[in-house]
């Protein structure tokens, strides 16, 4: 294994959705009409790396692929395109039997902790039964193992013969986060994790991250569209917009010094605490179909500053710092 | 005393209970609100604070087993709580109207939107379907709805989850209600779109003169938006006062513990201020301080119910307060 390699690498992923043609489309296509198959882009090319230990924060709205991506890094589904790389092995070396602890050490936690549970299984099997298949403890001495785990994720271990539905919604996602962690992982890709609780649970759920980030050394790549939670857990910014990476780099930096008129407009949006009686000046526009994405720079049809370049030509994503990334032909024009 | 001396809105120790098998939640209890036109007030709280039920109770829409026990609401010195359904149906989007969480509480999914729209001005107007058309598409284009004679024409599924929100918060305002109540309008939107829709609201309170009641979670939001907040927390208002007042200087230990866990408020990196605990049920929770379990600075006396005591525009329900 290369030392200097990262801890998860994406190497130019991408992942189309093909909607099927349903019958009148086929009818119309045997008959030799032109219908075309609608295709979508959900992540479109994307590369990211991330180091053992580092906190990415994953940020971006609705469509914009973000949880497609981490669905890929967790092997939940295949790229269409591109390739995924575990501390240096590309995943499709990881397939064989002798390689199932390390396709274990991605482990991902679900925005809903309603729905991600399932309802007519008591607490002990859907923390335990992954441990046991696995291997990480057997049936008999499964009960201390979770209560271990209950343990650190702060749930009383008694509860463990109860069902998810007699549990709040904070108590839920410990539920999750005890799931994954009874393999043991390394890597955990957290799904809006915090968006569903109330903001006094979910201040104790994100110390909760933050300890076990401490205590198991874990790496997380933490998908939010909330900045303000994204901001105060991870250590670097990644923010996408229909499919593509538009800026990345160091999360104070891109947050005080926001490159892209994109990640500009989110930061200047976030409501805060201490900002009164606003004039809020929204960015105009609504987020375009991913069906049908505009051309060049996917954001040129909100950006105020967008200019003819950017209707025909996709900017590419250059460094335009030590570690800062940033794909807005605005960084060729003039400096700003 | 004339009615333009009154306040808009005047609630006096409502209760909104519900009568469960389990046993009785006191979903609203014993809550006052005075809200002056033109001015929008904040109401927040976290789930189960009864923070939407309160909002129903001043549109009579509360359903068994739920019902208003005991208390007045006065809007334009109309007892709301005194209504029958006929009288409802006048007022109900016409003086009074609500934005919910999920537009599609408001809309019907099989009309089109100037089916809908035309309706909601006809209930109230004796006007022609063209003059009704014509309102329906100034109000679209008032919330921002480009080409409005297109859209008209859509159905709700032919629109954004935005948009949507943009429809219902038109169809709210179309008669111009003296009293728009949202309750989480933009949770379930993304930030560009939220800012876009607190924008818009805030320009057409401003320009009709239309008081608002913003119910949220969203301590943030509510920073942005409101003249004034109120906190609830297990059916009751814990404190209350002018924005800058209240978030500067909280005196109720819920409020500060609210503000002290929002993210932004907190060093990066950091571990955040919590409070520790999760709300009681409603069905537990006897007479003293609801919040007392969770409260760092509860003492015995929290054990019988907290007075609400006022001060210079600010009201708190606290018998150990912050200085």
């Amino acid at each position: 294994m290369n030392a200097a390699a990262p801890l998860l690498e994406l190497r130019s992923v991408s992942k189309r959705f093909v909607r099927r043609p349903d019958a009148a489309a086929r009818i119309a296509r045997a008959l030799g009409a032109k219908v075309a198959d609608e295709t979508v882009r959900a992540v479109d090319d994307v590369n990211l790396a991330v180091a053992s230990r580092e906190v990415v924060g994953l940020v971006g709205e609705s469509g914009c692929g973000k949880t497609t991506l981490g669905r890929m890094v967790a092997r939940v589904i295949e790229p269409s395109a591109g390739e995924r790389f575990w501390k240096g092995r590309p995943y499709a070396q990881l397939e064989s039997e002798a390689s199932r602890r390390e396709r274990l050490a991605v482990q991902m936690i679900f925005q809903d902790p309603y729905a991600s549970l399932n309802p007519r299984l008591r607490v002990a099997q859907i923390v335990g039964e992954a441990a046991v298949v696995h291997g990480f403890t057997d049936a008999r001495r499964r009960d201390a193992y979770v209560a271990e785990i209950l343990d650190r994720v702060g749930l009383d271990a008694s509860l463990m013969r109860r069902f998810p539905h007699q549990f709040s919604g904070g108590q839920r996602s410990r539920i999750g986060i005890a799931r994954a962690l009874a393999v043991k992982p390394q890597f955990l890709v957290c799904d809006e994790a915090v968006a569903a609780l109330d903001v006094s649970v979910q201040a104790q759920v994100i110390n909760l991250f933050m300890r076990l980030r401490e205590e198991l050394g874990l790496t997380y790549l933490f998908i939010s569209h909330d900045l303000g939670v994204v901001r105060h857990l991870s250590d670097r910014l990644v923010v996408m917009y229909l499919g593509r990476v538009v800026e990345s780099g160091p999360t104070a930096e891109v947050y005080s010094r926001p490159n892209h008129p994109y990640t500009a407009a989110l930061v200047a949006e976030i409501p805060r605490v201490d900002a009164r009686h606003r004039r809020y000046v929204p960015i105009r526009g609504e987020i375009p179909s991913p069906l049908a994405p505009p051309t060049g720079c996917h954001f040129h049809p909100r950006c105020p500053k967008a200019f003819e370049r950017c209707r025909v030509d996709a900017p590419s994503l250059r460094e335009i710092a030590p570690g800062r990334h940033s794909a807005c032909h605005l960084n060729d024009v003039s400096p700003r | 005393m004339s009615a333009a001396a009154r306040p808009l809105l005047e609630i006096e120790g409502l209760r909104t209970h519900f009568f469960t098998g389990a046993g009785i939640v006191k979903a609203v209890d014993d809550v006052d609100v005075v809200l002056e036109r033109g001015r929008i007030l904040g109401i927040v709280g976290e789930s189960g604070s009864g923070k939407s039920m309160l909002a129903y109770s001043i549109l009579g829409l509360v359903d068994p087993p739920g019902r208003i026990v005991s208390g007045r609401i006065a809007l334009e010195g109309v007892d709301l709580t005194r209504l029958d359904e006929p009288r409802w149906r006048e007022i109900r989007g016409a003086r009074v109207a609500m934005i919910f969480q999920d537009p599609m509480m408001t809309l019907n999914p099989v009309l089109r939107i100037d089916t809908q729209m035309v309706e909601a001005v006809r209930a109230h107007h004796a006007v022609s379907r063209g003059a009704a058309l014509e309102r329906a598409r100034e109000a679209l284009g008032r919330v921002g709805i480009a080409s409005p004679d297109e859209r008209l024409r859509n159905y709700p599924h032919q629109f954004s989850g935005g948009m949507r929100q943009r429809v219902a918060i038109a169809i709210a305002l179309i008669n111009q209600p003296a009293l728009v109540i949202a309750d989480e309008p933009t949770t379930a939107l993304d930030v560009t779109i939220q800012a876009q829709i607190l924008s818009e609201m805030q320009a057409l309170c401003r320009d009709a003169g239309t008081a608002l009641i913003w119910i949220t979670h969203d301590l943030s939001v509510i920073a942005g938006l409101a003249d004034e907040v109120y906190v609830m927390y297990a059916g009751r208002i814990v404190e209350s006062g002018p924005v800058d007042d209240v978030l500067d200087n909280p005196r109720h230990p819920y409020t500060r513990g609210l503000i002290d866990s929002v993210p932004s408020r907190n060093a990066p990196g950091r571990p955040l201020a919590q409070i520790r605990g999760v709300m009681p049920s409603l069905l537990a929770l006897g007479e003293g301080c609801a919040f007392r379990g969770r409260c760092a600075r509860a003492l015995d006396a929290c054990r019988a119910a907290p007075p609400m005591a006022a001060a210079g525009g600010r009201r708190l329900r606290c018998v150990n307060p912050l200085p």
